[in-house]
């Protein structure tokens, strides 16, 4: 009888034991996942902020004009391939730049002025649609470069927003506007 | 005896167990992913939009010759035309980033004359605490505006 309840005893002991070790390990493993999971949004957050700080003052879009950050030339955004992208900040990051014109404002008028003044405001709108390229340059507002692969949106990614300047090099005036980039965590490849 | 001793300590050292996981796990938890880079990007943003609004053209001039003429005369449109050059814009820039539960105030104050503060925008935008600003200068002559854009959501 003795024995049998130590026996007993010690069974209970190893159950205890085996019970504390899975306990633990998933624990432990649980951890890792929520720590895992935080530097992941970190890491994508920090690369986000990276790419627009780095889009923001690249010599490359921005006007000479003006010598200062957030002033893109519309000229440059143009002539700007997916592969010029790729090759300044890297595979799978979706750059888009759109620009508002000024709506004028048609109060006030009548007749055949008002005809014309809401037909601009149709032109202006219908602009600020068009994606450019070097055929309706600068008849256009938009800038995105998804024709290849390495620049489209995909489903995983973050996107971030900031107001910018737009310099319209054949108006010689300044418009304001909006830069979108996208960034995906993660090695690309 | 010897058996009741090892099913306490075991006890122990689950309770222990426990505890030092909590923390951890409370601790882990209570790190919200990435705030200090939310905060820079809500400083980049304000920050961009007021310089961006004060450099934009309009068929009024700038944005900042709109500021400076309240204080110096020279509006090249009504002042009321003026005015809403400056809503439209915001309005239509918060609409396109994504933002269009955002309200806004911009504020001007003049720094070595004197004159009266300015404001576009909804002037309640600062009596709840959690708004983000921007605050940039505006010269003309040797008069100096300062001019401060809040952003807050609704």
């Amino acid at each position: 009888m003795n024995g049998q309840i130590q026996i007993m005893e010690y069974m209970m002991l190893i159950l205890m034991i085996m019970f504390i070790t899975l306990f633990a390990l998933v624990l432990i493993f649980g951890f890792q996942f929520i720590t895992l999971g935080t530097s992941y949004s970190t890491e994508l957050e920090g690369k986000s902020m990276f790419m627009l700080q780095k889009m923001l003052s690249t010599n490359l879009l921005t006007s000479p004009a003006f010598q200062k950050v957030s002033v893109f030339e519309d000229a440059k955004l143009t002539v700007m391939t997916c592969d010029d992208i790729r090759d300044i900040f890297g595979e799978d990051v979706y750059v888009e730049i759109s620009a508002f014109h000024d709506i004028p404002s048609c109060e006030g008028l009548g007749g055949y002025e008002l005809y014309e003044c809401e037909s601009t405001v149709e032109d202006v709108l219908d602009s600020e649609k068009t994606v450019c390229t070097s055929s309706n340059y600068p008849e256009c507002s938009m800038w995105k470069y998804e024709e290849n692969d390495g620049c489209k949106k995909l489903p995983r990614m973050v996107y971030r927003s900031v107001p910018v300047n737009i310099y319209r090099k054949f108006s010689s005036t300044v418009s304001m506007g909006v830069l979108t980039i996208g960034v995906i965590g993660g090695d690309s490849e | 005896m010897k058996g009741q001793t090892s099913m306490v300590a075991i006890l122990i050292s689950i309770v222990l167990l426990v505890f030092i996981m909590f923390f951890l796990f409370s601790t882990a938890l209570s790190e919200t992913p990435g705030e200090d880079t939310k905060a820079e990007y809500r400083n980049l943003y304000v920050t961009n939009m007021l310089i961006s609004l004060l450099n934009t053209d309009t068929e009024c001039g700038t944005v900042g010759d709109i500021v400076k003429a309240f204080y110096f005369g020279g509006y090249d449109c009504s002042q009321d035309e003026s005015n809403k050059k400056i809503g439209e814009l915001v309005n239509r820039t918060l609409l396109a980033t994504g933002n269009p539960d955002y309200v806004w105030l911009l504020e001007t104050r003049p720094e070595n004359f004197i004159s009266s503060e300015r404001q576009w925008g909804d002037s309640r935008v600062t009596d709840e605490p959690g708004f983000w600003d921007a605050t940039t200068f505006l010269s003309s002559g040797g008069n100096r505006i300062e001019v401060k854009l809040y952003i807050q959501t609704k």
